[in-house]
Formats: C-alpha cells, structure tokens, sequence
C-alpha cells in the first residue's frame, strides 16, 4: 500500500534556535504513529510543517505524494488536521462551523453523527465561544474527521477531555484506523500511546530519538538506560521519565 | 473554492457581521438616526447654503453614504481581518481546502455588499422622508460610489496588513475612521467649519469621497471630479499594492 506521509531529514529554524533537526519518519495507511517528547521538543512545528502551514527550513514532507505547501487545497481533500494552536469565530454556534466546514468538501461525514458520536449533539445551538475547553477539543475532532480523511494529524488531542471522553476518542481512533486511515497522533498521555499507537516516535530537543514498536522501545529502553533505572516491566510513562532527565541534563538545566 | 462553499462562507460572515452589532448599528441605525436628526432640524428646503440650489438632505445623503463606506471599508474590514488573524482563525482555514485567502476575498464581498446595500437604504428613505433630489444619473453615481468604496476598502486591508498586533489594527482604524468621520463633511457640511479645518479635512481621503458623491448625487459629470477620481485612484494603487505585498509575505495565520 502507499505510503500517506514521507519526511525526510526535516528541519526547522527559528533564527538560530534549531527546533527540528533533520527527522524522517512515515505514515502508511491504517496505521498509528505517535509522537512523544516534553514541550517545545518540535513536535507541534514538525504537525504544521506536515499540514503546509510553516515552512521547513530543509528536508522534504510529502503527503499523499504530494508537497503540502504547493499543493495544499487538494491534500486537504483527503486530509484532516486538529490544531494545538487554532481557533473559531466566538460568535458562530457548533452547528453553524460544522455545516460551513462541510461545504469545503464534496463528499463530506455527516456532522450530526459525529457530534453524535463525540457527545456534542446535545450542543449543536450553543455558541463556540460557551464550550468548555474539553467540548471545542472534541468540536476539532469533528472537524478535521468532515472530510472522511485518509490522513489524520491530531496534534494533543485529548488534551483537556476528562477520561470518559478520552476513551470514546479512542475507540473513534480505532474505528477510523481500522478503514484504512493514517493517523498521526501527537500526545503527552502515556496510556493514550500505549493504548492508541502501532509506532511511538520520541522526540528530544528537535531530535528523534527513538522511532518504532513499543516493544522495540523497551529493548532500546534496555540498551540505553542505567542498569539501575532499567526495570523489565517499565510502562512507557517510565521509560519517558527515565529518558526525558537524561536529555535534559545533558543541556545542563537545574534538573 | 466552490460555488456552495462561496455561499455558505457568504452566509456564515454575513451571520457573524450581524451578530457583531455595532457594524451593522454604525452601518444602518446610525446614519438612519443622523438622517431623521438633521432632516428634523434643517428639513430639505433650499438652503442659502447652498446658494439655494439644494437642500440639507440634499447634500447630507451622499455625505451619509460617504460615512457607511467608512464603516465597513476602515472599521469592520480591518477589525474582523485582525480579530481573525491574531486569534488563528485564519490558520485553521489554511488547514481546509478553502484556506484563508478565499475567507477574506468572502469577507470583503460581504462587507461592499453592506455597504452598498446601505448606500440604498439611505437614499431610499431620504426620498421617502425628506423627497431627496438625486439629480445624478445613475451610470455616473454607481462607478463613483464603487470607485469611493475600493479606495476605502484599500484603506482598511491596508491597516489589516500592516499593523501586525490587532489591538494596534483596532486602535489605527478607529482613530482613523473617527478622524474622518468627523472632519470629512460626512457627518458635518464642511461648508460649516472654519477655513483652517476645511484645509485639514483635505488631506482626509473620506473628504474626497464625500465631495465625488456629493457632486456626482447632485448632478455633476464624472469629468469635473478629477482631483477627487485621481486622489482616489492613488489611494486604491498605494493602499493595495503595499495591503497585497504584506498579505503575501506576512504571517496571517
């Protein structure tokens, strides 16, 4: 099967801050791919570099075949992106963005069942501006979920949603996973990865540094942790805390 | 974009705009309650004024339209672009096939059409109230009130462009369009203010508005309004190309 997305050595500066350093990773079809590290590793510039909205000071993104820059209203076609950093006219109610984000696309889901299915049906004559923060969490799911994309981009998705909803995502996630959809899945949950993901990435410091299975992590977890930090039924949340220290202590912080 | 997507996005803003409030007050409402202030004080007898060959309400309707077009061209373009813009509205726009470009080509329809709905509005109820004579041909008031709210709407995209924090966006085109408003003649006759002014309000662009439609409302050829045609043309070159040069090399989103 094609693959969905394909990064090579991407890069991205900020002045002199290098927040990507050349990573490559890719997305097949009906597969999950999380990414892991602590904030302002370069995840969130990496998802917008990959969506078309920055611009890669080098390497090569390529969804569907495709660059996102050049050829951005065609990939969105078929892709769907949730936003960190992204909002929505405060006067407009849950009903009224979701029929006008319908009308970008000619085959869209139908709204209803969506919201349906991610507890905001009840919501659908409020105002955007009156959702709590986890209710316009679960709007941009259904949002980015309209036009029945092959690909999917989330970046900290369940950030904010109490674990009732956040399960539900999930099984949402699986359902969509299992028809063929690439999702990339940015998180900060641990059991969101472990549950959700068929490939972690870690990311440090614009660097990756681990790419592949959970198993495949634990063996490196094996390989390169301290003897003494290295216990055989580590959960992925502990392998993250025992690596996320050791990076961080290398850049000489008071950690 | 889609024939559907242009209307449903038309109707979506046109939603929003109304919802604002104060667009639609300043763009309606309040030039409706100048138009019954003055018309009830001054009524639309000639004036000496006007050398008695006009009325007030003659001369205050197309000053009115002058001030709509200044409403929605260096009020609400500006304010909805910024507020857009700094909360990332945009850029959840560029995450969808539409993209930001064509919301705001959407937004500025919308907002000509508002204005030129309300030029309508004016004249219609002057007429109806006040028997405002409108003396102008048609084919000569339409391209001077379509050429008077391109030079305004370059105004407004080009302080939406420049100014990149959209408080500063806010704070810019409300000082602008209450400056003039107030020295322009489109709320007071600028025959009524004292010389020194009147020199001032020259330098307003809103001024030459007011005096191409006041003219052409009253009956004067396009050819006589070149200062006003040629002032207004520049504005429109400066404006845009300066307003497109930002939109394309400036972070919206």
């Amino acid at each position: 099967m094609a693959i969905l997305t394909k990064v090579n050595d991407l890069s991205v500066r900020y002045g002199n801050t290098i927040a990507v350093d050349k990573i490559s990773f890719e997305v097949a079809p009906g597969e999950i791919v999380a990414v892991i590290g602590s904030n302002g590793c370069g995840k969130t510039s990496s998802m917008e570099c990959l969506g078309g909205l920055r611009n890669p000071s080098g390497g090569t993104v390529a969804i569907f075949g495709k660059n996102p820059k050049m050829d951005r209203k065609e990939i969105y076609r078929q892709l769907g992106v949730q936003l960190q950093e992204a909002s929505y006219p405060e006067k407009i109610k849950v009903d009224e963005i979701c029929s006008w984000f319908s009308s970008f696309y000619s085959n869209p889901m139908d709204y209803k069942k969506l919201l349906n299915q991610l507890g905001l049906l009840d919501k659908k004559k409020s105002y955007v501006s009156k959702l709590s923060g986890g209710q316009k969490q679960r709007l941009s799911i259904v949002l980015a979920m309209l036009p029945r994309p092959k690909m999917l981009i989330l970046d900290e998705l369940t950030t904010g949603l109490d674990p009732e909803a956040r399960r539900s995502i999930w099984e949402v996630l699986k359902i969509i996973r299992s028809e063929g959809t690439g999702i990339l899945l940015v998180s900060h949950y641990m059991d969101e990865v472990e549950n959700l993901a068929d490939r972690i990435m870690f990311m440090q410091s614009g660097k990756m540094i681990f790419t592949g299975t959970l198993t495949a992590l634990k063996t490196f977890a094996n390989e390169n942790l301290q003897s003494e930090q290295w216990k055989p039924d580590m959960s992925l949340e502990e392998i993250y805390l025992a690596f996320v220290p050791q990076v961080i202590r290398k850049e000489g912080s008071l950690i | 974009m889609t024939v559907i997507s242009f209307f449903k996005t038309a109707q979506m803003i046109t939603k929003l705009y109304i919802r604002d409030f104060a667009s639609p007050f300043f763009s309606i409402a309040f030039p409706l309650g100048m138009i019954l202030l003055f018309g009830g004080i001054y009524g639309n007898e000639p004036s000496p004024l006007y050398n008695y060959e006009h009325g007030a309400m003659d001369v205050m309707i197309p000053a009115l339209v002058g001030m709509v077009i200044a409403v929605n061209g260096i009020m609400t373009l500006p304010l909805n672009l910024s507020e857009f813009m700094t909360s990332k509205v945009y850029k959840r726009f560029d995450a969808t096939p539409m993209g930001k470009g064509n919301i705001i080509f959407v937004q500025v329809i919308v907002y000509l059409l508002s204005a030129l709905v309300s030029t309508a509005f004016l004249i219609i109820v002057g007429r109806i109230i006040y028997n405002v004579n409108i003396a102008g041909a048609w084919y000569v008031i339409v391209p001077a009130v379509l050429l008077s709210c391109a030079a305004i709407f370059a105004m407004g995209f080009f302080i939406a462009a420049i100014f990149k924090n959209g408080k500063l966006a806010q704070i810019v085109s409300y000082a602008v369009y209450f400056a003039m408003i107030f020295l322009s003649g489109s709320t007071m006759p600028l025959e009524l203010m004292p010389e020194n002014i009147r020199n001032y309000a020259n330098a307003l662009p809103l001024t030459h508005v007011v005096v191409l439609l006041q003219n052409t409302f009253n009956g004067q050829p396009m050819g006589e309004q070149l200062t006003a045609i040629v002032i207004l043309s520049c504005i429109i070159i400066v404006c845009g190309s300066i307003g497109a040069a930002s939109y394309k090399h400036r972070k919206w989103a």
